[in-house]
């Protein structure tokens, strides 16, 4: 028994030694790569490079506002940080992250989905993971720390023990990884800006017509975005990308935030459509330019 | 509690120290350990079941006894009965009720007439199958005197639901597991680390195959209509895999953790991918089911001893209550139907004594064209009915073009290439150990590192599926 037991226990640490040799490697590779947002951020820019804005959202900041576009109508120099199936507190992450690595702004344009007008859910987000080879920062271990349920702690400890987080996200994590290692510019779906978009494909949606919503942004996160923008010297931009049939009306006396608002710009017109909360890549030129417009007179007020 | 859970990672730790190190030193206290823990085990799921499982122990237990001390043969029948009719009664309840009772109303339908059928809402305790087979099989090599009854209910109860074996089988045989519950069991280092090459092997098989499988075949069976004929025949490929690595990487587990406490069970696979023909391979599939079937059915029902018309007839049967076990659906009874007439042509040539050895020449023809008999009848088993196994083998048939789900992201791309992988090293492995005469593969001790770390880094460890034989 005593063998058994002393054979169990080496060949465990072995394991646990080996896998987090691994882990540690591949945490190193993907830092230094673009593979995602948060590594492309840091490695395609030079650090302290100034930025007139940044874009940050959900799929809809990624695929509504084309910052290329954008930057040829203004003459500025922007980037979309925008991550897929996100929700605001990790994009308040990827803000902080943004200030963290050196990097300044002017403006924040912060894509606002409609399920975060009022309160953000305190569970991890789905792809949070993203942000785990920047564990050993402050400000991420303490948004894993903070939001993390998972009893293991797997990106929580992920700065002392990457093997569980590797491995539990391996296919998101560990692969990437290994490609990072053959192709460490390679981008997981957006340029060189950040942008990405959907294709023109034909999309089946039914019209109702509805009543534009008066909306209040009470969202306490919100809040606390602008005043930490505050200390940064960046300004709070709120942009509300078109939904198709419905239609949001923000009272701006009331609530102290610059809003830009295409709820329905685009007139529930489906040619601009990919689906019902996500434009094309016609609709995300046609935004971009309207964008282009209001952003230059809310510079020039 | 799944094997692959954390909670099981927790308890079978705690398990092992209580067994070896704390009560150890009378084999009722053996027992008393496992029957609690089995029952844990079984409650991390649905506590409320346990008195199912209790209560068709009971039963069996009490029927032991007086089948055997029933001095007219009348009573034996009788106790038997009462063993036969509330094990299946239990399982026709839960598992039958509402498929009757839908295929009844379904064929008034067709007449033209219509009839109320409430259904009801029934949850299906998991394992019942398997549990409620391991008990008959007491109850009836008693009646047929291969076994006396036992008075040692504890053992019993523990022999009922030891947990290794519990809910997904090997369903063992009275005669086989419930004397290691009598005798003290003494820890063996040889089988325990046996036991442990097993557990990995199996969640190799079961984690990396089949739980990576089963996102590219969900995908490829949900949307059928629309898939080219390669994918088709990549998800009835993948399935394939999926079903083998799920099984029998669940029974290797089940012998694996059996062998920690030093039990034995029942071999359940032994390579059926190998297999030259449909009557190899259910010698190989699922072996505990299909000697059950053999022992309890076919030969009570005359086996291959009278004509051959009442052999076939014999065959049929065993192949559509084979099918008709799995699930309550038709499918699953199509499916045995299907393998029915796969292995009747081979069974007649045995009979008529025509059957010619296949030689050397012949034998990867022989392994080849039989797994592709199997991955087709796979197609029936794993569809929503039969009309939908049809179309999908008739989209193969006729090389429809459409879409290819596996291609559709690059994520997708790289799970059918792990699965891929995964399958060549495990038929490759299996090849060799069956060319060194085993029935189970073997490892040196340093690899298991290796398989860990490709379970860990290739595994399915965040989209994890439930075991497929849990739902039978």
């Amino acid at each position: 028994m005593k063998k058994f037991i002393k054979k169990i226990i080496i060949y465990l640490s072995i394991t646990l030694l080996l896998g987090n040799l691994i882990g540690f490697t591949a945490n190193y590779f993907l830092s230094k790569s673009q593979f995602y947002k948060s590594s492309f951020l840091v490695n395609a820019f030079n650090k302290g490079e100034k930025f007139d804005y940044f874009i940050v959202g959900s799929s809809r900041g990624l695929t509504t506002l084309n910052t290329n576009l954008i930057d040829q109508k203004l003459n500025l120099k922007g980037v979309n940080l925008s991550m897929d199936d996100t929700d605001l507190k990790t994009q308040f992450l990827m803000i902080k992250h943004f200030f963290n690595s050196g990097f300044s702004s002017k403006y924040l344009i912060l894509t606002l989905d409609e399920s975060h007008f009022k309160s953000t859910s305190l569970n991890l987000g789905n792809n949070d993971y993203r942000f785990s080879p920047f564990i050993r920062r402050e400000y991420v271990k303490n948004h894993f720390d903070e939001y993390e349920k998972n009893t293991l702690g797997i990106i929580s400890n992920a700065n002392v023990n990457p093997f569980f987080n590797y491995s539990y996200y391996n296919f998101e994590l560990f692969l990437p990884a290994a490609l990072s290692v053959i192709k460490p510019n390679f981008r997981n779906k957006f340029d060189a800006k950040g942008n990405y978009s959907y294709p023109n494909s034909g999309v089946k949606l039914l019209f109702e017509k509805n009543n534009a919503i008066k909306q209040k942004i009470t969202n306490p996160l919100v809040k606390e975005i602008k005043e930490f923008l505050k200390t940064k010297k960046c300004k709070l931009i709120i942009y509300v990308a078109p939904y198709f049939n419905k239609e949001y009306v923000f009272d701006t006396h009331k609530i102290n935030y610059q809003i830009i608002n295409h709820t329905n710009i685009l007139n529930d017109d489906l040619k601009y459509f990919y689906d019902a909360t996500h434009v094309n890549n016609e609709g995300r030129n046609l935004c971009s330019k309207l964008f282009s417009v209001n952003f230059i007179s809310l510079i020039k007020k | 509690m799944l094997f692959n859970s954390l909670d099981f990672a927790i308890f079978l730790p705690i398990v092992f120290t209580l067994y070896w190190f704390v009560f150890s030193k009378k084999v009722s206290h053996q027992n008393f350990v496992i029957f609690i823990s089995s029952y844990i085990f079984y409650g991390f799921w649905d506590w409320r079941f346990l008195t199912l499982i209790f209560f068709s122990s009971l039963v069996d237990f009490y029927s032991g006894i007086k089948i055997d001390k029933a001095k007219t043969k009348f009573k034996r029948k009788l106790f038997l009965s009462l063993s036969l009719f509330s094990n299946l009664g239990l399982l026709a309840f839960f598992k039958y009720y509402n498929f009757f009772l839908d295929s009844f109303s379904d064929s008034f339908q067709f007449f033209g007439y219509s009839i109320n059928a409430d259904r009801l809402s029934i949850v299906l305790p998991v394992g019942i199958s398997f549990y409620t087979f391991q008990t008959l099989s007491y109850s009836i090599d008693v009646y047929n005197k291969k076994i006396h009854h036992t008075n040692n209910f504890l053992a019993f109860l523990s022999f009922v639901s030891f947990f290794p074996q519990l809910v997904a089988g090997p369903i063992e045989r009275a005669s086989n597991l419930l004397p290691q519950f009598f005798y003290k069991r003494v820890f063996n280092y040889d089988k325990a680390v046996s036991g442990i090459q097993l557990i990995v092997w199996g969640f190799f098989k079961k984690m990396v195959i089949a739980d990576n499988a089963s996102i590219i075949v969900n995908g490829i069976f949900e949307n059928y209509q629309n898939q080219s004929f390669e994918s088709l025949l990549l998800g009835a490929f993948l399935f394939s895999f999926q079903i083998y690595g799920d099984f029998s990487g669940y029974s290797d587990i089940a012998i694996g953790v059996a062998r920690l406490f030093n039990f034995d069970l029942m071999t359940n696979f032994k390579f059926p991918y190998l297999s030259k023909n449909i009557g190899e391979f259910w010698k190989r599939w699922h072996i505990s089911l299909s000697t059950w079937f053999r022992d309890y059915l076919y030969i009570p029902l005359g086996g291959s001893k009278g004509s051959l018309n009442t052999s076939i007839r014999n065959v049929f049967i065993v192949f559509l209550v084979s099918g008709f076990w799995h699930g309550a659906n038709w499918t699953f009874v199509f499916w045995g139907l299907i393998h029915a007439m796969f292995y009747i042509p081979l069974f007649i040539s045995i009979k008529k004594g025509t059957e010619k050895d296949s030689t050397n020449k012949f034998r990867v023809f022989n392994i080849f064209s039989t797994f592709i008999l199997v991955m087709f009848s796979w197609i029936i088993f794993r569809s929503e009915s039969i009309s939908d196994s049809i179309l999908y083998i008739k989209r193969i048939l006729t090389f429809k073009s459409g879409d290819s789900f596996f291609t559709s992201t690059s994520k997708y791309l790289v799970i059918t290439g792990v699965c891929f992988l995964s399958i060549l090293f495990t038929v490759l492995v299996e090849i060799y150990n069956q060319k060194k005469e085993r029935v189970e593969v073997y490892f040196k001790s340093v690899f298991l590192i290796f398989l860990c770390l490709i379970i860990a880094f290739f595994g399915a460890i965040k989209n994890h599926s439930d075991f497929i034989y849990f739902q039978f």
